[in-house]
Protein backbone atom coordinates (compact mmCIF):
# COMPACT_ATOMS: atom_id res chain seq x y z
CA UNK A 1 0.00 0.00 0.00
CA UNK A 2 1.57 3.49 -0.76
CA UNK A 3 2.18 5.45 2.17
CA UNK A 4 1.54 8.98 2.23
CA UNK A 5 4.94 10.83 1.96
CA UNK A 6 4.40 13.05 5.56
CA UNK A 7 3.83 9.75 7.07
CA UNK A 8 6.91 7.90 5.75
CA UNK A 9 9.33 11.04 6.77
CA UNK A 10 7.83 11.18 10.33
CA UNK A 11 8.18 7.46 10.61
CA UNK A 12 11.96 7.81 9.70
CA UNK A 13 12.15 10.33 13.14
CA UNK A 14 10.88 7.36 15.84
CA UNK A 15 13.34 7.31 18.64
CA UNK A 16 13.36 3.85 19.71
CA UNK A 17 13.50 0.83 17.50
CA UNK A 18 10.12 0.20 16.64
CA UNK A 19 10.26 -3.80 16.26
CA UNK A 20 11.75 -4.39 20.03
CA UNK A 21 8.96 -2.15 21.16
CA UNK A 22 6.47 -4.67 19.23
CA UNK A 23 8.37 -7.80 20.74
CA UNK A 24 7.66 -6.42 23.88
CA UNK A 25 4.50 -5.36 23.38
CA UNK A 26 3.17 -8.47 22.38
CA UNK A 27 4.59 -10.16 25.30
CA UNK A 28 7.99 -11.76 23.63
CA UNK A 29 8.88 -13.25 20.01
CA UNK A 30 6.44 -16.21 20.07
CA UNK A 31 3.53 -14.12 20.50
CA UNK A 32 4.46 -11.64 18.23
CA UNK A 33 4.89 -14.19 15.46
CA UNK A 34 1.55 -15.67 16.70
CA UNK A 35 -0.10 -12.28 16.28
CA UNK A 36 1.36 -11.79 12.80
CA UNK A 37 0.08 -14.92 11.55
CA UNK A 38 -3.26 -15.00 12.75
CA UNK A 39 -3.33 -11.62 11.61
CA UNK A 40 -2.81 -12.16 8.24
CA UNK A 41 -5.30 -14.97 7.89
CA UNK A 42 -7.82 -12.96 9.23
CA UNK A 43 -6.57 -10.26 6.53
CA UNK A 44 -7.05 -13.20 3.58
CA UNK A 45 -10.33 -13.84 4.87
CA UNK A 46 -13.31 -11.30 3.19
CA UNK A 47 -15.64 -12.01 5.80
CA UNK A 48 -13.80 -9.89 7.88
CA UNK A 49 -13.15 -7.26 5.44
CA UNK A 50 -14.96 -4.14 7.92
CA UNK A 51 -14.39 -1.31 4.97
CA UNK A 52 -17.99 -1.32 3.82
CA UNK A 53 -19.69 -2.28 7.03
CA UNK A 54 -20.36 1.18 7.56
CA UNK A 55 -22.46 1.06 4.36
CA UNK A 56 -24.60 -2.14 5.30
CA UNK A 57 -28.07 -2.31 3.95
CA UNK A 58 -27.63 0.91 2.37
CA UNK A 59 -27.79 1.60 -1.61
CA UNK A 60 -24.18 2.82 -1.49
CA UNK A 61 -23.32 -0.54 -0.87
CA UNK A 62 -25.13 -1.74 -3.74
CA UNK A 63 -23.74 0.57 -5.84
CA UNK A 64 -20.17 0.12 -4.87
CA UNK A 65 -20.08 -3.96 -5.38
CA UNK A 66 -21.57 -3.09 -8.96
CA UNK A 67 -19.12 -0.83 -9.65
CA UNK A 68 -16.01 -3.63 -8.14
CA UNK A 69 -17.46 -6.31 -10.66
CA UNK A 70 -17.44 -4.11 -13.57
CA UNK A 71 -14.02 -2.64 -12.73
CA UNK A 72 -12.85 -6.33 -12.44
CA UNK A 73 -14.29 -7.01 -16.11
CA UNK A 74 -12.16 -4.60 -17.49
CA UNK B 1 -45.70 10.65 19.92
CA UNK B 2 -48.76 11.50 18.06
CA UNK B 3 -47.36 12.05 14.01
CA UNK B 4 -45.83 8.54 12.97
CA UNK B 5 -43.92 10.28 10.52
CA UNK B 6 -41.95 11.36 13.07
CA UNK B 7 -41.27 8.52 15.34
CA UNK B 8 -38.44 7.09 14.92
CA UNK B 9 -38.36 4.22 17.49
CA UNK B 10 -38.22 1.64 13.80
CA UNK B 11 -35.54 3.38 12.57
CA UNK B 12 -33.31 2.76 15.41
CA UNK B 13 -33.84 -1.11 14.66
CA UNK B 14 -33.26 -0.59 10.78
CA UNK B 15 -30.72 -3.18 9.06
CA UNK B 16 -29.52 -4.40 12.82
CA UNK B 17 -30.82 -8.05 11.69
CA UNK B 18 -27.89 -8.38 8.76
CA UNK B 19 -25.17 -6.70 11.05
CA UNK B 20 -26.08 -9.58 13.54
CA UNK B 21 -26.20 -11.79 11.08
CA UNK B 22 -22.77 -10.72 9.43
CA UNK B 23 -21.32 -10.69 12.97
CA UNK B 24 -22.96 -14.27 13.83
CA UNK B 25 -20.95 -15.52 10.64
CA UNK B 26 -17.80 -14.17 11.48
CA UNK B 27 -17.82 -15.66 15.38
CA UNK B 28 -18.67 -18.60 13.44
CA UNK B 29 -15.10 -18.58 11.19
CA UNK B 30 -13.70 -17.57 14.13
CA UNK B 31 -14.90 -21.00 15.98
CA UNK B 32 -13.98 -22.71 12.69
CA UNK B 33 -10.17 -21.26 12.74
CA UNK B 34 -10.24 -21.62 16.27
CA UNK B 35 -10.44 -25.53 15.48
CA UNK B 36 -8.37 -25.80 11.96
CA UNK B 37 -5.39 -23.47 14.03
CA UNK B 38 -5.38 -25.69 16.94
CA UNK B 39 -6.03 -23.35 19.58
CA UNK B 40 -8.90 -25.23 21.34
CA UNK B 41 -6.60 -25.29 24.05
CA UNK B 42 -4.75 -22.61 23.70
CA UNK B 43 -7.01 -19.47 25.15
CA UNK B 44 -4.36 -17.09 25.00
CA UNK B 45 -4.21 -17.87 21.04
CA UNK B 46 -8.21 -17.68 20.93
CA UNK B 47 -8.60 -14.31 23.22
CA UNK B 48 -5.83 -12.94 20.55
CA UNK B 49 -7.87 -14.09 17.38
CA UNK B 50 -10.88 -12.42 18.55
CA UNK B 51 -9.41 -9.39 19.51
CA UNK B 52 -7.80 -8.90 15.91
CA UNK B 53 -10.86 -10.14 14.50
CA UNK B 54 -12.28 -6.62 16.02
CA UNK B 55 -15.77 -7.09 15.83
CA UNK B 56 -18.98 -6.94 17.97
CA UNK B 57 -19.57 -10.85 18.33
CA UNK B 58 -22.86 -11.69 19.77
CA UNK B 59 -21.11 -14.81 21.08
CA UNK B 60 -18.99 -13.02 23.49
CA UNK B 61 -20.51 -13.95 26.61
CA UNK B 62 -20.05 -17.65 26.25
CA UNK B 63 -16.06 -17.55 26.53
CA UNK B 64 -15.67 -14.32 28.62
CA UNK B 65 -18.30 -15.39 31.37
CA UNK B 66 -20.20 -18.72 31.15
CA UNK B 67 -17.48 -21.45 30.65
CA UNK B 68 -15.33 -19.17 33.32
CA UNK B 69 -18.09 -19.78 35.91
CA UNK B 70 -18.73 -23.23 35.29
CA UNK B 71 -15.06 -23.84 35.37
CA UNK B 72 -14.80 -21.79 38.97
CA UNK B 73 -18.25 -22.85 40.52
CA UNK B 74 -19.20 -26.07 39.29
CA UNK B 75 -17.98 -29.98 40.66
CA UNK B 76 -15.49 -31.63 38.29
CA UNK B 77 -18.38 -34.09 37.41
CA UNK B 78 -20.56 -31.02 36.73
CA UNK B 79 -17.90 -29.30 34.25
CA UNK B 80 -17.61 -32.86 33.01
CA UNK B 81 -21.24 -32.85 31.22
CA UNK B 82 -21.25 -29.07 30.56
CA UNK B 83 -17.85 -28.30 28.93
CA UNK B 84 -17.64 -30.62 26.12
CA UNK B 85 -21.34 -29.39 25.04
CA UNK B 86 -20.13 -25.83 25.64
CA UNK B 87 -16.77 -26.31 23.69
CA UNK B 88 -18.91 -27.53 20.50
CA UNK B 89 -21.68 -24.66 21.05
CA UNK B 90 -23.98 -27.17 21.85
CA UNK B 91 -24.85 -25.20 25.11
CA UNK B 92 -24.41 -21.13 24.09
CA UNK B 93 -24.14 -19.18 27.41
CA UNK B 94 -24.86 -16.10 28.72
CA UNK B 95 -24.43 -14.91 31.94
CA UNK B 96 -27.45 -13.47 34.11
CA UNK B 97 -26.88 -11.02 36.68
CA UNK B 98 -28.03 -7.46 36.57
CA UNK B 99 -31.38 -6.57 36.63
CA UNK B 100 -33.39 -3.65 36.68
CA UNK B 101 -33.92 -2.91 40.18
CA UNK B 102 -30.03 -3.85 41.26
CA UNK B 103 -26.60 -5.06 39.42
CA UNK B 104 -23.54 -5.04 41.11
CA UNK B 105 -25.25 -5.35 44.79
CA UNK B 106 -25.82 -9.02 44.39
CA UNK B 107 -27.15 -9.75 48.00
CA UNK B 108 -30.06 -7.44 46.90
CA UNK B 109 -31.18 -9.46 43.84
CA UNK B 110 -34.85 -10.41 43.60
CA UNK B 111 -35.14 -13.35 41.06
CA UNK B 112 -35.76 -16.85 43.52
CA UNK B 113 -34.49 -20.57 42.46
CA UNK B 114 -36.78 -22.09 44.94
CA UNK B 115 -36.38 -26.17 45.52
CA UNK B 116 -39.05 -28.46 45.11
CA UNK B 117 -38.09 -31.81 46.67
CA UNK B 118 -41.40 -33.65 45.09
CA UNK B 119 -39.58 -33.29 41.57
CA UNK B 120 -36.15 -32.88 42.50
CA UNK B 121 -35.50 -29.50 40.90
CA UNK B 122 -35.62 -25.56 41.31
CA UNK B 123 -38.16 -23.28 40.44
CA UNK B 124 -36.95 -20.57 39.15
CA UNK B 125 -38.61 -16.95 39.25
CA UNK B 126 -38.64 -12.96 38.68
CA UNK B 127 -41.40 -11.81 41.35
CA UNK B 128 -41.27 -9.05 40.24
CA UNK B 129 -40.73 -6.03 37.69
CA UNK B 130 -37.59 -5.16 39.03
CA UNK B 131 -36.26 -8.40 39.29
CA UNK B 132 -35.83 -8.69 35.71
CA UNK B 133 -32.74 -9.64 34.71
CA UNK B 134 -31.49 -6.61 31.97
CA UNK B 135 -28.68 -5.90 29.86
CA UNK B 136 -26.96 -9.79 29.74
CA UNK B 137 -25.34 -9.72 26.67
CA UNK B 138 -25.69 -12.61 24.51
CA UNK B 139 -29.24 -13.46 25.55
CA UNK B 140 -31.16 -11.50 23.74
CA UNK B 141 -31.24 -13.39 20.26
CA UNK B 142 -28.30 -16.19 20.86
CA UNK B 143 -28.03 -18.27 23.92
CA UNK B 144 -29.61 -21.13 24.49
CA UNK B 145 -28.83 -21.11 28.09
CA UNK B 146 -28.14 -18.73 30.94
CA UNK B 147 -26.19 -19.10 33.67
CA UNK B 148 -28.39 -17.10 35.98
CA UNK B 149 -27.88 -15.59 39.39
CA UNK B 150 -30.88 -16.25 42.24
CA UNK B 151 -31.71 -16.40 45.41
CA UNK B 152 -31.48 -20.12 46.49
CA UNK B 153 -34.70 -20.71 48.90
CA UNK B 154 -34.63 -24.29 50.77
CA UNK B 155 -37.58 -25.54 52.87
CA UNK B 156 -37.34 -24.30 55.99
CA UNK B 157 -36.15 -26.59 58.75
CA UNK B 158 -37.11 -24.27 62.22
CA UNK B 159 -40.36 -23.89 60.79
CA UNK B 160 -41.50 -26.48 58.57
CA UNK B 161 -44.88 -25.20 57.37
CA UNK B 162 -45.77 -25.47 53.95
CA UNK B 163 -44.56 -22.50 51.69
CA UNK B 164 -41.80 -21.95 54.34
CA UNK B 165 -38.57 -21.58 52.96
CA UNK B 166 -35.25 -20.13 54.32
CA UNK B 167 -33.16 -17.62 51.94
CA UNK B 168 -29.51 -19.14 51.20
CA UNK B 169 -28.37 -16.47 49.27
CA UNK B 170 -27.66 -15.98 45.99
CA UNK B 171 -26.20 -19.17 43.55
CA UNK B 172 -25.43 -19.79 39.97
CA UNK B 173 -28.16 -21.66 38.46
CA UNK B 174 -27.75 -23.02 34.59
CA UNK B 175 -31.44 -22.38 33.21
CA UNK B 176 -31.85 -23.95 29.43
CA UNK B 177 -33.57 -20.82 27.42
CA UNK B 178 -34.44 -21.50 24.05
CA UNK B 179 -35.15 -24.96 22.32
CA UNK B 180 -31.96 -26.63 20.74
CA UNK B 181 -33.56 -27.64 17.75
CA UNK B 182 -35.95 -24.97 16.34
CA UNK B 183 -34.15 -22.06 18.68
CA UNK B 184 -37.60 -21.11 20.12
CA UNK B 185 -38.50 -19.74 23.63
CA UNK B 186 -38.82 -22.68 26.23
CA UNK B 187 -42.44 -22.34 28.60
CA UNK B 188 -42.35 -19.82 31.23
CA UNK B 189 -38.91 -17.84 29.38
CA UNK B 190 -39.57 -14.37 28.43
CA UNK B 191 -36.61 -13.26 26.67
CA UNK B 192 -35.82 -10.24 23.49
CA UNK B 193 -33.26 -7.79 22.71
CA UNK B 194 -33.03 -4.39 24.91
CA UNK B 195 -32.66 -2.70 21.82
CA UNK B 196 -30.22 -0.79 20.17
CA UNK B 197 -27.60 1.32 22.28
CA UNK B 198 -25.15 4.27 21.52
CA UNK B 199 -23.01 1.31 19.77
CA UNK B 200 -22.12 -2.22 20.40
CA UNK B 201 -24.92 -3.12 18.02
CA UNK B 202 -24.17 -6.84 16.76
CA UNK B 203 -23.93 -7.85 20.69
CA UNK B 204 -27.50 -8.64 21.39
CA UNK B 205 -27.81 -7.29 25.12
CA UNK B 206 -31.09 -8.92 26.22
CA UNK B 207 -33.91 -8.88 29.33
CA UNK B 208 -35.09 -12.11 31.14
CA UNK B 209 -38.50 -12.96 32.87
CA UNK B 210 -39.12 -16.22 34.21
CA UNK B 211 -42.31 -18.34 35.36
CA UNK B 212 -41.92 -20.64 37.32
CA UNK B 213 -39.11 -22.27 35.38
CA UNK B 214 -37.87 -25.66 35.99
CA UNK B 215 -34.31 -26.84 36.16
CA UNK B 216 -33.17 -29.96 37.53
CA UNK B 217 -31.07 -30.01 41.12
CA UNK B 218 -27.65 -30.48 38.81
CA UNK B 219 -28.00 -26.87 37.22
CA UNK B 220 -26.88 -25.70 40.49
CA UNK B 221 -23.08 -24.72 40.87
CA UNK B 222 -22.19 -27.09 43.66
CA UNK B 223 -18.61 -26.71 44.52
CA UNK B 224 -19.09 -24.16 47.24
CA UNK B 225 -22.70 -25.42 48.17
CA UNK B 226 -24.81 -27.64 47.38
CA UNK B 227 -28.70 -28.45 48.01
CA UNK B 228 -29.38 -32.74 49.25
CA UNK B 229 -32.25 -34.58 47.46
CA UNK B 230 -34.35 -33.75 50.74
CA UNK B 231 -33.49 -30.04 50.12
CA UNK B 232 -30.46 -29.44 52.98
CA UNK B 233 -28.35 -27.64 52.06
CA UNK B 234 -24.86 -28.17 52.40
CA UNK B 235 -21.99 -25.83 52.22
CA UNK B 236 -18.68 -27.42 51.43
CA UNK B 237 -15.47 -26.06 52.76
CA UNK B 238 -13.38 -25.68 49.67
CA UNK B 239 -11.46 -22.10 50.27
CA UNK B 240 -9.38 -22.86 47.04
CA UNK B 241 -12.62 -22.87 44.98
CA UNK B 242 -13.89 -19.38 46.59
CA UNK B 243 -10.60 -18.17 45.64
CA UNK B 244 -10.78 -19.28 42.44
CA UNK B 245 -13.78 -18.03 42.01
CA UNK B 246 -12.90 -14.54 42.88
CA UNK B 247 -10.07 -14.71 40.29
CA UNK B 248 -11.91 -15.60 37.43
CA UNK B 249 -13.68 -11.82 37.53
CA UNK B 250 -10.17 -10.17 37.96
CA UNK B 251 -8.72 -12.24 34.33
CA UNK B 252 -11.65 -10.31 33.26
CA UNK B 253 -10.55 -7.17 34.35
CA UNK B 254 -7.34 -7.69 33.32
CA UNK B 255 -8.52 -8.20 30.02
CA UNK B 256 -10.64 -5.04 30.47
CA UNK B 257 -7.43 -3.20 31.37
CA UNK B 258 -5.39 -4.21 28.64
CA UNK B 259 -8.52 -3.50 26.08
CA UNK B 260 -8.14 0.14 27.48
CA UNK B 261 -4.97 0.63 25.93
CA UNK B 262 -5.66 -1.44 22.74
CA UNK B 263 -8.96 0.59 22.09
CA UNK B 264 -7.25 4.32 22.93
CA UNK B 265 -4.56 3.44 20.67
CA UNK B 266 -6.37 2.51 17.49
CA UNK B 267 -8.07 6.10 17.92
CA UNK B 268 -4.37 7.33 18.28
CA UNK B 269 -3.25 5.98 15.74
CA UNK B 270 -6.16 7.68 13.72
CA UNK B 271 -5.43 10.57 15.04
CA UNK B 272 -1.88 11.01 14.98
CA UNK B 273 -1.21 9.47 11.00
CA UNK B 274 -4.48 12.21 10.56
CA UNK B 275 -2.38 15.06 12.02
CA UNK B 276 0.75 14.86 10.42
CA UNK B 277 -0.51 14.27 6.74
CA UNK B 278 -3.49 17.10 7.55
CA UNK B 279 -1.96 20.55 6.33
CA UNK B 280 -3.36 23.92 8.03
CA UNK B 281 -1.32 27.13 8.18
CA UNK B 282 1.68 28.87 6.31
CA UNK B 283 4.85 28.74 7.50
CA UNK B 284 6.36 32.49 8.56
CA UNK B 285 8.29 32.51 4.86
CA UNK B 286 4.88 31.31 3.19
CA UNK B 287 6.94 28.53 1.08
CA UNK B 288 5.55 25.57 3.03
CA UNK B 289 1.82 24.28 4.87
CA UNK B 290 2.41 23.15 8.13
CA UNK B 291 1.02 19.86 9.60
CA UNK B 292 -1.20 19.90 12.29
CA UNK B 293 1.02 18.02 14.06
CA UNK B 294 3.31 20.51 13.98
CA UNK B 295 0.52 22.79 16.47
CA UNK B 296 1.96 22.37 20.47
CA UNK B 297 -1.83 22.14 20.98
CA UNK B 298 -2.05 19.04 18.73
CA UNK B 299 0.61 17.62 20.31
CA UNK B 300 -0.35 18.36 23.79
CA UNK B 301 -3.83 16.46 23.64
CA UNK B 302 -2.58 13.47 21.52
CA UNK B 303 1.08 12.60 22.78
CA UNK B 304 -0.46 12.16 26.52
CA UNK B 305 -2.88 9.70 25.15
CA UNK B 306 -0.75 7.70 23.12
CA UNK B 307 1.23 7.54 26.45
CA UNK B 308 -1.08 6.40 28.29
CA UNK B 309 -2.35 3.75 25.85
CA UNK B 310 0.89 2.58 26.02
CA UNK B 311 0.68 2.45 29.60
CA UNK B 312 -3.04 0.73 30.19
CA UNK B 313 -1.63 -2.15 27.67
CA UNK B 314 1.25 -2.99 30.09
CA UNK B 315 -0.48 -2.37 33.11
CA UNK B 316 -3.10 -4.88 31.85
CA UNK B 317 -0.46 -7.40 30.97
CA UNK B 318 1.03 -6.65 34.70
CA UNK B 319 -2.03 -7.30 36.29
CA UNK B 320 -2.57 -10.78 34.07
CA UNK B 321 0.70 -12.02 35.23
CA UNK B 322 -0.37 -11.25 38.98
CA UNK B 323 -3.49 -13.08 38.66
CA UNK B 324 -1.84 -15.91 36.99
CA UNK B 325 1.06 -16.24 39.39
CA UNK B 326 -1.82 -15.96 42.57
CA UNK B 327 -4.03 -18.72 40.52
CA UNK B 328 -0.94 -20.60 40.33
CA UNK B 329 -0.81 -20.35 44.14
CA UNK B 330 -3.86 -20.94 44.84
CA UNK B 331 -4.12 -24.20 42.76
CA UNK B 332 -1.50 -25.82 44.37
CA UNK B 333 -2.75 -25.28 47.42
CA UNK B 334 -0.01 -23.21 48.75
CA UNK B 335 -0.88 -20.70 51.51
CA UNK B 336 -1.62 -17.25 49.30
CA UNK B 337 -1.53 -14.42 51.95
CA UNK B 338 -4.76 -12.25 52.18
CA UNK B 339 -3.11 -9.01 51.51
CA UNK B 340 -2.33 -10.48 48.16
CA UNK B 341 -5.58 -11.19 47.11
CA UNK B 342 -6.80 -8.12 48.20
CA UNK B 343 -4.18 -6.14 46.51
CA UNK B 344 -5.18 -7.56 43.21
CA UNK B 345 -8.51 -7.18 43.51
CA UNK B 346 -7.76 -3.38 44.44
CA UNK B 347 -5.34 -3.14 41.68
CA UNK B 348 -7.54 -4.10 38.98
CA UNK B 349 -10.57 -2.83 40.22
CA UNK B 350 -9.03 0.92 39.92
CA UNK B 351 -7.23 0.33 37.07
CA UNK B 352 -10.38 -0.84 35.60
CA UNK B 353 -11.99 2.30 36.67
CA UNK B 354 -9.69 4.46 35.77
CA UNK B 355 -8.22 3.24 32.20
CA UNK B 356 -11.75 2.66 30.77
CA UNK B 357 -12.61 6.49 31.71
CA UNK B 358 -9.51 7.68 30.08
CA UNK B 359 -9.67 5.69 27.10
CA UNK B 360 -13.41 6.87 26.70
CA UNK B 361 -12.60 10.25 27.30
CA UNK B 362 -9.69 10.23 24.58
CA UNK B 363 -11.44 8.75 21.82
CA UNK B 364 -13.48 11.69 21.99
CA UNK B 365 -10.37 13.67 22.06
CA UNK B 366 -8.98 11.59 19.47
CA UNK B 367 -11.91 12.23 17.35
CA UNK B 368 -12.42 16.13 17.90
CA UNK B 369 -8.89 16.25 16.88
CA UNK B 370 -9.34 15.25 13.33
CA UNK B 371 -11.95 18.39 13.19
CA UNK B 372 -14.61 16.96 10.53
CA UNK B 373 -13.55 14.22 9.34
CA UNK B 374 -14.00 12.79 13.17
CA UNK B 375 -17.25 13.21 12.74
CA UNK B 376 -17.52 10.89 9.26
CA UNK B 377 -18.07 7.04 10.14
CA UNK B 378 -15.32 6.27 7.83
CA UNK B 379 -12.55 7.63 9.88
CA UNK B 380 -13.44 4.38 12.49
CA UNK B 381 -13.62 6.93 15.25
CA UNK B 382 -17.65 7.23 15.56
CA UNK B 383 -18.03 3.49 15.52
CA UNK B 384 -14.70 3.18 18.06
CA UNK B 385 -16.65 5.32 20.73
CA UNK B 386 -19.92 4.29 20.27
CA UNK B 387 -19.09 0.91 20.95
CA UNK B 388 -15.91 1.32 23.55
CA UNK B 389 -18.45 3.64 25.25
CA UNK B 390 -20.16 0.20 26.88
CA UNK B 391 -16.69 -0.33 28.00
CA UNK B 392 -16.79 2.01 30.83
CA UNK B 393 -19.95 1.78 32.09
CA UNK B 394 -20.24 -2.47 32.47
CA UNK B 395 -18.76 -4.56 35.12
CA UNK B 396 -18.42 -1.75 37.53
CA UNK B 397 -19.49 -4.13 40.38
CA UNK B 398 -17.08 -7.03 40.35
Amino acid sequence: MQVNTDLAIARTRAHFDVEVMALMLAGGSAKSMQRRRLLAILDADPLFENRLDILEERVTRYLWEQLSSILAQL
Amino acid sequence: MGATFINTSAALAHSSSSRYTKALARARRLKELQASLDLEHDKEGFAMLRRLAAFDDPTTLHELMFVPNIEALFTLEQQAYWLPRCADWRVLGCYAQTELGHGSNVRALETTATFDAKTDEFVLTTPTLTATKFWPGTMGKTATHAMVIARLRTPSRSAPSPGSFTDQGVHNFIVPLRDRSTHALLPGVITGDIGPKLGFNNMDNGFLQLRDVRVPRANMAARLAHVTSNGDYVATADPTAAKLAGLTMTAVRSSIIQGAGSALAQACTVAVRYSVVRKQGYTEDGSDEHSVFEYPTQRQRLLPLLAKSYCFWVAGLAVGKLMADTEALVKEGARVPGTMLAELHATSSGLKAYCTGVAGDGIETCRRACGGHGYLQASGLPPLLGTYLQTVTKDTGF
